[in-house]
């Protein structure tokens, strides 16, 4: 194998570069204006992702639940202050997030229903467009035949 | 002694599971009494790969849990308690800034595993690491047990099957074709590549299309942000397969030209290994693991030029010479990645930490 020296390539490339007129696009990035949730899902409309569907049912799924104990992290001063926050608030929040959670819990769950129905039906529509073409090809076949008879 | 694998989510083809999963299959194919749990499974994969955490047996102090640590979840509080030995095999985690303002879901659970790695500092005797830029941020964030290098276990044998007949025949048509895989994520910074792309349309080869592949799930905000640069750009023939089938994926590597990555963050980054498997030439942003990952193969940029971008992809596409050469080196690369060399390593130490002397 011939050895070439990669990095005299790339200042060779390097220079032809400097010495072209400098490559200007029509429009950045971060010209591009991004888009609210609100404004997407006002953008997006009516059109159905299953890959979507699937991916946000099944985040759905597994982060339904809001915990009111999370490890806490920090130095010993920060995690003592943190811990008697914790605790004061803990009459007020623990209910709060517990409701959440188990309203979060029936979304998921009537998500995950939409999700395996939607699923159901096109894996019927599929069998019936299925049958619907072989029942075409017999027909146009038996067309013929009646033709030929005639 | 059991050997119990716990991550937050098991899915479908992603790097994290597919290493737990080969994990799994080596620590059995190897006499362990060996399984997998997880909070979230991938429903297309069958019962017996995963089972939900719930049903998690209680772990004597002999048994053995290793915690895969690439997003935030509240399962770390069941790994604290666990009074077993620990292991973590950290695959990083993406900085939440990079989701801000795309999505408010990653943003948050890129910031709860940022916040992980922190409170799981002293919990377990024993990390690794997929690459060396993993290892030092676990090294900053204070570990003091000892973390080893150890990249993500493929088993390649899968990579032999048979291409998307349909996929090739329409990418075999002569033109140049530019290949990226991975989930369309802004870290990924999949927009830098449409930048270069546009660049090489417009000063090397009108007739280049781009294949932006990788699924676009819980993304469709950056989806729709890159479908609107595109249009504005007035840049044609970039291509996003969106989700596709594994020999969909195949046939994509055995047709691509040359393998363009931008990303701005990736903790080891298997397409690069994928890449290198399909001898298609890499041309990759040096960043984070990626230059680790490479390893002196590949065509790395310093800089995020366009133009520098689309002159390297034409030298290597164009360069026979060139090309053969940095083939060579990543063929060369790809031995240090294959099956055997990995799990040989993972089996070493990972006994080494049984016996406890690596702890």
């Amino acid at each position: 194998m011939e050895t070439i020296q990669i990095e005299s390539i790339m200042e060779e490339i390097r220079r032809e570069i400097r010495e072209k007129p400098e490559y200007r696009e029509a429009v950045t990035f971060e010209q591009i204006p991004m888009l609210s949730q609100a404004e997407n899902a006002a953008m997006m409309g009516e059109k159905y992702d299953e890959e979507l569907l699937r991916q946000n049912v099944a985040d759905m799924g597994a982060h339904f639940a809001v915990p009111y104990y999370r490890p806490i992290a920090g130095n010993r001063f920060k995690t003592f202050f943190k811990r008697v926050l914790r605790k004061l608030m803990c009459f007020l929040m623990r209910p709060a997030l517990e409701e959440i959670s188990s309203f979060h819990a029936m979304t998921a769950s009537s998500m995950n229903a939409v999700a395996n129905f939607i699923r159901e039906q096109e894996a019927e529509n599929q069998r019936k467009d299925r049958k619907i073409a072989e029942l075409e090809k017999e027909l146009s076949a038996l067309e013929q035949q009646k033709e030929q008879a005639k | 002694m059991k050997v119990v694998q716990l991550l937050q989510t098991l899915a479908f083809g992603d790097a994290v599971s597919n290493d737990a999963r080969a994990i799994d299959a080596l620590l059995k194919k190897n006499g362990y009494d060996a399984a997998i749990y997880a909070k979230e499974i991938d429903e297309r994969l069958s019962r017996d790969v995963a089972h939900p955490y719930a049903e998690m047996p209680k772990l004597g102090k002999a048994d053995v849990l290793i915690y895969h640590l690439s997003i935030g979840s509240d399962l770390i509080g069941l790994v604290q308690k666990a009074s077993c030995r620990k292991m973590m095999i950290y695959h990083n985690v993406t900085p939440a800034r990079f989701f801000t303002g795309y999505s408010d879901y990653a943003e948050s659970l890129c910031r709860l595993g940022a916040e992980d790695v922190k409170a799981l500092n002293h919990t377990f005797g024993y990390c690794q690491a997929d690459s060396d830029f993993n290892r030092q941020e676990l090294l900053d964030a204070g570990y003091d047990c000892l973390v080893d290098v150890r990249p993500i276990l493929i088993p390649f044998e899968d990579y032999a099957g048979e291409p998307d007949k349909e996929t090739v025949a329409r990418y075999s048509d002569g033109r140049t074709n530019i290949l990226f895989v991975g989930r369309l994520a802004p870290n990924k910074k999949q927009e830098d590549v449409i930048r270069a792309f546009a660049c090489y349309k417009k000063t090397v080869d009108p007739h280049a299309r781009l294949i932006l592949a990788g699924s676009a799930g819980g993304m469709d905000l950056y989806k729709n942000r890159l479908d609107a640069y595109i249009k504005a750009l007035g840049v044609e023939d970039v291509i996003f397969p969106g989700h596709i089938s594994f020999p969909q994926i195949l046939a994509l590597y055995r047709t691509a030209s040359v393998f363009l990555c931008m990303s701005e963050h990736e903790g080891f980054c298997v397409p690069l290994v994928e890449a290198m498997y399909f001898d298609v030439p890499i041309v990759a942003y040096g960043a984070c693991a990626v230059p680790g990952t490479l390893g002196g193969s590949g065509l790395l940029l310093d800089k995020k030029n366009p133009m520098l971008a689309a002159a390297v992809t034409d030298r290597v596409v164009t360069d026979g010479t060139l090309r053969a050469f940095v083939l060579e080196k990543q063929r060369q690369r790809l031995a240090d990645f294959s099956y055997e060399t990995v799990s040989a390593l993972f089996l070493r130490q990972f006994e080494t930490f049984l016996k406890g002397e690596n702890q």
